[in-house]
């Protein structure tokens, strides 16, 4: 394990990258329901996994609106309410959707010039579970890490058509850590 | 600017030494190049979309529900549904191997029970390597096996999915097949639970 993280180091800075590579990391990120007042209970995990055609995501969660529910990388490692327009905001301290790029575009999942961070929406059964995986084509497992996975009260039309798709209210966080 | 990342150096799976010999080599250097115009699986191609335009399979209705839209990308393709009309949920989606949606005769001569979806002729989950496992959209069986398609409380599906397999030009005398139920992507029930069809559309050639 030791030689392959080194390999990978080695070619990751002749590469010029900034960042660590994660080739064959999985994570399991606890994902928490969040409000105005605070971080709540944990209501399941999502595992992600490398994959050749981008970063595989299983979620294992419960206790959710069944629906579609607007589903992102967001920029920074909190879940913590936090003040924005001056009200205290659920998750606030997540910041926004995961945007490398800078391009301020928020495009979903499939589109290459926006928010990297745009997930494909969760889907939740009639029963309150999201067990349905789904793939990321824009991610590698090493842009999670450091940062935080925001489920939204609402859907998302991967368009700024309302703006950021129109998820709304955050009710789910969950912290990427790295062990 | 976006950040660099060099797909085709570590998603391969050869020996690590070998992969560091190979990134390390001029031919990388230049892979690597190249790489950055085209580093992710969902890069647009500008090649013309395909559409296909699904009807109802139940014989008494028979009428178009809405189209399905196939864009190419550098990996694979993204479908955009507009349909209207279905049960809210998830239902499994699939290419099935005849560019035909008829419900075709059973031996003894009647047509087939609408009870095992009526696009008979339509033939079973493209499976263009024998491969023979029902294994998802991101999987190693049918290359057929599409993203499940999400319908709204409204009946209406179009919320995009993306499958990695599949290119546009594998559409042409093909079909394709939405299912009454969700597709858990394994073969376990038979075709992931995904059960009768219940809409289905060849592509205009």
């Amino acid at each position: 394990m030791k030689l392959k993280t080194l390999t990978v180091s080695m070619s990751a800075a002749f590469l010029g990258l900034s960042q660590p590579v994660f080739a064959d990391e999985t994570l399991e990120v606890d994902i928490h329901r969040v409000s105005a007042h605070g971080i709540g209970d944990i209501i399941g995990h999502v595992t992600i996994r490398e994959h050749q055609y981008g970063v595989l995501l299983q979620p294992e969660l419960k206790d959710l609106s069944p629906g579609l529910h607007g589903f992102h990388l967001h920029e920074n490692p909190e879940c913590s309410p936090a003040s924005k327009d001056g009200k205290r905001t659920a998750a606030a301290a997540a910041g926004g959707h995961y945007d490398p790029g800078d391009t301020g575009q928020h495009l979903g999942p499939f589109e290459t010039d926006g928010h990297h961070g745009d997930l494909p929406a969760l889907f939740v059964d009639q029963d309150g579970s999201a067990t349905q995986p789904e793939l990321a084509p824009n991610l590698s497992v090493g842009d999670f890490a450091d940062r935080s996975l925001v489920i939204h009260e609402g859907g998302d039309t991967y368009t700024d058509e309302p703006p950021l798709g129109g998820g709304g209210k955050r009710i789910a966080c969950g912290v990427v850590t790295i062990d | 600017m976006q950040r660099i990342r060099p797909r085709l150096c570590f998603r391969h799976h050869v020996t690590w030494l070998a992969l560091a010999g190979f990134c390390l080599s001029p031919t990388a250097v230049l892979a690597y190049g190249e790489r950055t115009e085209m580093e992710s699986p969902v890069e647009r191609t500008g090649e013309s979309p395909v559409r296909i335009r699904l009807k109802s399979t139940s014989p008494e209705e028979g009428q178009t529900i809405g189209t399905l839209k196939f864009t190419q990308r550098a990996t694979g393709v993204v479908i955009e549904p507009s349909l209207k009309g279905l049960e809210p949920g998830m239902h499994g989606m699939h290419i099935h191997e005849e560019g035909s949606c008829e419900s075709g005769r059973t031996e003894g001569g009647d047509t087939a029970s609408p009870s095992i979806g009526s696009a008979k002729q339509a033939g079973e989950h493209w499976d263009p390597g024998w491969k023979g496992d029902h294994d998802g959209p991101w999987g190693h069986g049918h290359r057929g096996d599409l993203p499940n398609l999400y319908v709204n409380e409204d009946g209406e599906a179009n919320t995009p999915v993306y499958a990695p397999r599949v290119s546009i030009r594998d559409l042409a005398d093909r079909s394709v097949l939405v299912h009454s139920s969700r597709d858990n992507y394994s073969g376990e029930p038979d075709a992931g639970g995904s059960g009768s069809a219940i809409a289905c559309g060849v592509a205009d050639h």
